[in-house]
């Protein structure tokens, strides 16, 4: 069954054309019966019409008539014999009888004659031929009597005829009125023949002028359609062999029944050589054959259409050659006079194919030259750091010595010129690392008050250079931790406090801070009171490489791309940016970002005690003792320097190995790592030490590296280190890193949460709940007894004894997903390794707390 | 009532003239036929050696059905040997009729020369009539034909 209405379509088409022709047999059918009826009345009716003719012309009195004055001669002929008196007697006698022999017969046929039946009834007619017949019987003794007796008579015999005269006379009137009379009824009855005959000829011709027409209009229509057929045909045919697909049809059997030109063309057949043949044969590929007569047989036997009707598809064809190219084809199905057949459009899209793999080379080819660039700029940056830091650290330990007034303006000179270069470079990178979307996304709590704080306070001095004021307003007071990326922070601030202090002289420059916490976000502010931006301007700011008002553009230093990066930056960060400015009075730029963080007080809670402590600028920041690693004498030199003036003692490494040497000998509080070196590389340094389970498996190690991308970010924290240490190497950034790191020492719980619950759910998902739940009650019961006994008089002197009990509690904790336990049982795990009896115990003291917390809030199975 | 008598008196009549009238013609001369200016005349027994038939049918004139026996037409012009023209036949009142040559065939017109068995007097329409079929042929109920029935002939005419 067709699944549409076509069926029905057809149907009651054909019932039209039934009714059609139906119609046209009746018509026939008409047509011959009125002609039949025509034909028969006209017979009829002529018969009728040439009877009464003949009866016309039969009664035609003009004879009768004549007959009946031929009697009144013969009668007087008679007359004229008998009153003779040239004659003798013989011959008059003679001629008396022939004559009267002559009446008497015309006599007995008037009275006989059935010509004369009608004026026999007429009137006294009869009566009166009676009365002349008596007379001639009365005379007929005379007659037949001796010649001399007939002579002798011929005066009565005149005196009888004379009498008979009028008597006759009075017939042969009579007669004259009477066949007048019949033949004007006759000819009204042939008239009314006739004109019947006429009426039923017109009405015949009439009928056969309608046929006339309706077989002219029949014929014009039947021609007219055969016309439109004829050009439906040719424009068909037109179409199918200009087609530039190939339309191959077969019927049900599988066999060719159409064929086109450009079918010759593109398979390499002749039409001749494949009509009637089966086309799988010909064109489907020989590893396509027993598919396609499944396919073939399986849509005979269900009618499912696969390929059938389902628009374009994709197979391969194969050529005569034996050439195997793709094809897209169409196949739709049709009714033909023999059932079903396909219709199938065929293109050869090997030329697309080819085109659109070259089309895909071009783009991998593209995309390869833009990561070569990216990658030469990467490389570049490297290139003119490394020296640039030599630079910048050589001009900073330079400006500690003793120099004179000169030297002191040249080494300021020096050192502003190549911060600028720095500068350039920075942007550059951003720029580059931004657009290859290649920056890394993170999410690090941290309190963007004390960032802003710290930030401002290290550009108040430039700001007060332009006898600007810096301000901080938090509006929004009880500020929380959020979750973000403070490095990309601090980048923000740095560009828009910057302009805000370029473009300002003698003012005051605004920072506000605000929360969203409905919508989980927080906005930050810088105000000016600089020389403003125009309307057409501040639409245009943020865009890329785009040429400002060159007064805007004079008067900022760098390279012009600082707020391109700046809106990169934001909306790399998942916020928006935007600015409001009056020309002359000032500009306010706004930033929004994203929180990240979910409403949640005990995760804030415990984010608040810990990340307000590593983000606190405790003025009391203890001397530590960190490892340089550095094979670049200069570069050591100057970290040396820095580390120095920071009051933390070094010790050099100036290799990879060198390092992993040193860190097996002694704890140290914090490890900074060059990576790219020669024998052993950081990266490989690092992974030693934290795998070593040395003294300083779990010292914060960090990297410093001209290679800043984030594929190489991702490497050194994947081979265990802290951070990164962008060269050139500044004291604030140092500063930064290692008072943060200060109290990590005391401290090492690195997670926060007391559950982990992505762990808990896919626990319970591959236990089963019960399981899950007898195993947290075992744990819970393990728990409780450790905090009443091994945690609640912990024998640090038995530290062998402890520490397997301290280790299978951490396992469990760490399968269960107990976060913040886990982190605590690991450190104190890690303290009895290294043997820090004393931080060993203070970790101890804290786990009943913490037991506790994570046991109230422990998540149901 | 009135009609009765008459039949009787006419039937009286023809008898006397029926007995009287073979005896009276047994020699004369009942035709002349005129050929090509020669002219032949014809008794009764002249007319029956030519041959004779009989035909049945009824006439406009006559009452009933009738039977004629005479000699065909055709055989008549036969003897003569004519092929075309007109036959000028005329009647003892001098009545002429024209009969077409090509009317004289096997099966039409005959000069009869007796009615239902009788030879005919004068006074009934002999002694010689001509009598076409016109029972046997409905063409032969024309007017024309009608016309060419000569009764009382007496006397043929052939012109070329």
């Amino acid at each position: 069954m067709p699944p549409d209405g076509s069926a029905n379509t057809k149907y009651s088409r054909k019932t039209a054309t039934h009714g059609m022709r139906r119609t046209r047999w009746f018509g026939a059918f008409t047509a011959f019966a009125v002609f039949a009826a025509c034909a028969v009345g006209i017979y009829f009716l002529s018969a009728d019409a040439r009877r009464e003719i003949n009866a016309l012309a039969t009664a035609n009195a003009d004879s009768t008539q004549w007959a009946l004055a031929q009697s009144e001669v013969e009668l007087l002929t008679l007359l004229s014999e008998v009153r003779r008196d040239d004659l003798d007697s013989d011959a008059q006698a003679a001629a008396v009888r022939r004559r009267f022999d002559v009446f008497y017969s015309r006599l007995k046929t008037m009275r006989e004659s059935s010509v004369l039946d009608g004026l026999r009834q007429e009137g006294d007619v009869d009566a009166a031929l009676l009365g002349i017949a008596d007379r001639l019987d009365a005379m007929i003794l005379t007659i037949d009597g001796p010649t001399q007796g007939l002579i002798s008579g011929l005066p009565l015999l005149a005196a009888e005829i004379e009498e008979a005269r009028p008597q006759l006379r009075e017939v042969s009137i009579a007669g004259v009125a009477y066949f007048s009379h019949l033949s004007d009824d006759q000819r009204a009855r042939v008239a009314k023949a006739l004109f019947r005959l006429g009426l039923l000829t017109f009405l015949l011709v009439a009928a056969l002028s309608a046929v006339v027409l309706a077989l002219v209009k029949s014929y014009r229509s039947a021609t007219k359609d055969s016309r439109e057929k004829d050009d439906a045909q040719r424009r068909m045919s037109g179409i199918v062999s200009t087609s530039l697909d190939a339309i191959i049809v077969v019927d049900l059997d599988g066999n060719v029944i159409e064929y086109n030109q450009a079918a010759e063309r593109i398979f390499g057949y002749t039409r001749d050589e494949i009509l009637n043949q089966k086309m799988s044969d010909k064109i489907v590929p020989d590893k396509y054959h027993a598919a396609h007569e499944t396919g073939m047989a399986r849509y005979i036997e269900t009618h499912e259409k696969r390929v059938v009707g389902q628009g374009r598809v994709q197979l391969e064809a194969k050529h005569k050659t034996g050439r195997v190219f793709p094809v897209e084809l169409s196949i739709s199905s049709a009714d033909g006079p023999d059932g079903e057949i396909f219709i199938s459009y065929l293109r050869d899209i090997s030329t697309r194919i080819a085109k659109q793999e070259e089309l895909v080379k071009a783009r991998d080819d593209a995309v390869a030259g833009e990561r070569a660039k990216a990658d030469l700029v990467a490389v570049m940056s490297h290139e003119m750091r490394t020296p640039l830091n030599g630079i910048v650290g050589a001009l900073e330990l330079l400006k500690t010595t003793e120099l004179d007034s000169t030297q002191s303006n040249m080494t300021d000179v020096m050192g502003t010129s190549a911060n600028m270069l720095l500068q350039h470079v920075n942007d550059v990178l951003d720029m580059s690392r931004l657009e290859a979307g290649a920056a890394e996304i993170i999410k690090r709590p941290f309190d963007p008050v004390a960032v802003t704080k710290e930030l401002l306070n290290s550009l108040r001095m430039s700001a007060q250079d332009r006898g600007n004021t810096l301000e901080l307003t938090v509006v929004t007071t009880g500020f929380d931790l959020v979750l973000g990326d403070a490095g990309k922070l601090r980048q923000i601030l740095t560009n828009l406090v910057g302009n805000a202090i370029k473009f300002t002289k003698h003012g005051t420059i605004a920072v506000e801070i605000e929360h969203h916490r409905a919508n989980a976000t927080w906005e930050l502010r810088v105000a000016d009171e600089g020389i403003g931006i125009s309307d057409e301007d501040q639409s245009k700011i943020f865009e890329d490489f785009i040429t400002l008002d060159p007064s805007y553009t004079r008067a900022q230093e760098g390279t012009g791309l600082g707020l391109a990066i700046v809106r990169r930056l934001v909306e790399h960060l998942g916020g928006e940016i935007g600015v409001e400015s009056e020309q002359g009075a000032g500009s306010v730029f706004w930033v929004r970002l994203p929180t990240h963080v979910k409403f949640d007080p005990m995760a804030a809670a415990t984010n608040s005690i810990k990340k307000s402590r590593s983000y606190d600028h405790s003025e009391t920041h203890s001397a530590l003792s960190v490892l340089l690693v550095e094979d670049n004498a200069i570069n050591r030199v100057i970290a040396r320097e820095m580390l120095s003036k920071l009051g933390h003692t070094c010790i050099e490494a100036h290799n990879g190995s060198e390092a992993v040497e040193l860190a097996n000998m002694r704890v140290f509080d914090a490890v900074l790592m060059d990576i790219s070196m020669p024998d052993m590389d950081g990266v490989e340094a690092t992974k030693r030490i934290k795998s070593s389970g040395g003294p300083n498996a779990r010292t914060p190690i960090f990297a410093v590296t001209a290679h800043a991308m984030p594929a190489d970010v991702a490497r050194f924290t994947t081979a265990g280190m802290q951070d990164v240490l962008v060269k050139p190497i500044s004291l604030d950034r140092l500063t930064d890193l290692l008072s943060g790191e200060a109290p990590k020492r005391q401290n090492n719980i690195v997670d926060n949460q007391l559950w982990d619950d992505a762990a808990v759910r896919e626990l319970s998902q591959s236990l089963g709940p019960d399981k899950h739940q007898d195993l947290m009650a075992l744990f819970v019961a393990e728990m409780d007894a450790a905090c009443e006994t091994t945690f609640a008089a912990p024998d640090i002197l038995d530290a062998a004894a402890l520490k397997p009990a301290v280790h299978k509690l951490a396992g469990s904790a760490s399968v269960l997903g107990a976060t913040q336990l886990r982190a605590l049982l690991h450190d104190i795990e890690a303290r009895l390794d290294a043997g820090d009896h004393a931080g060993a115990t203070q970790s101890y003291r804290k786990v009943t707390a913490c037991w506790t917390k994570t046991r109230d809030l422990r998540p149901a199975p | 009532m009135f009609l009765h008598p008459a039949p009787a008196m006419f039937g009286l009549a023809f008898g006397i003239v029926a007995s009287m009238a073979p005896l009276a013609a047994s020699a004369e001369t009942l035709l002349t036929v005129t050929a090509q200016d020669e002219v032949t005349t014809y008794e009764l027994a002249d007319l029956e050696a030519l041959g004779a038939v009989t035909i049945e049918t009824e006439t406009i004139w006559t009452d009933g059905p009738q039977t004629f026996t005479g000699v065909p037409l055709a055989q008549l012009v036969a003897a003569l040997e004519v092929e075309d023209g007109v036959i000028l036949a005329s009647a003892i009142n001098d009545y002429t009729v024209e009969i077409p040559v090509s009317d004289a065939v096997e099966g039409g017109p005959i000069i009869a020369y007796l009615n239902n068995g009788d030879a005919m007097s004068v006074r009934d329409k002999g002694p010689l009539w001509i009598v076409y079929p016109y029972d046997s042929n409905p063409e032969y109920q024309a007017e024309l034909i009608y016309s060419r029935s000569i009764w009382q002939l007496d006397r043929i005419e052939l012109s070329d």
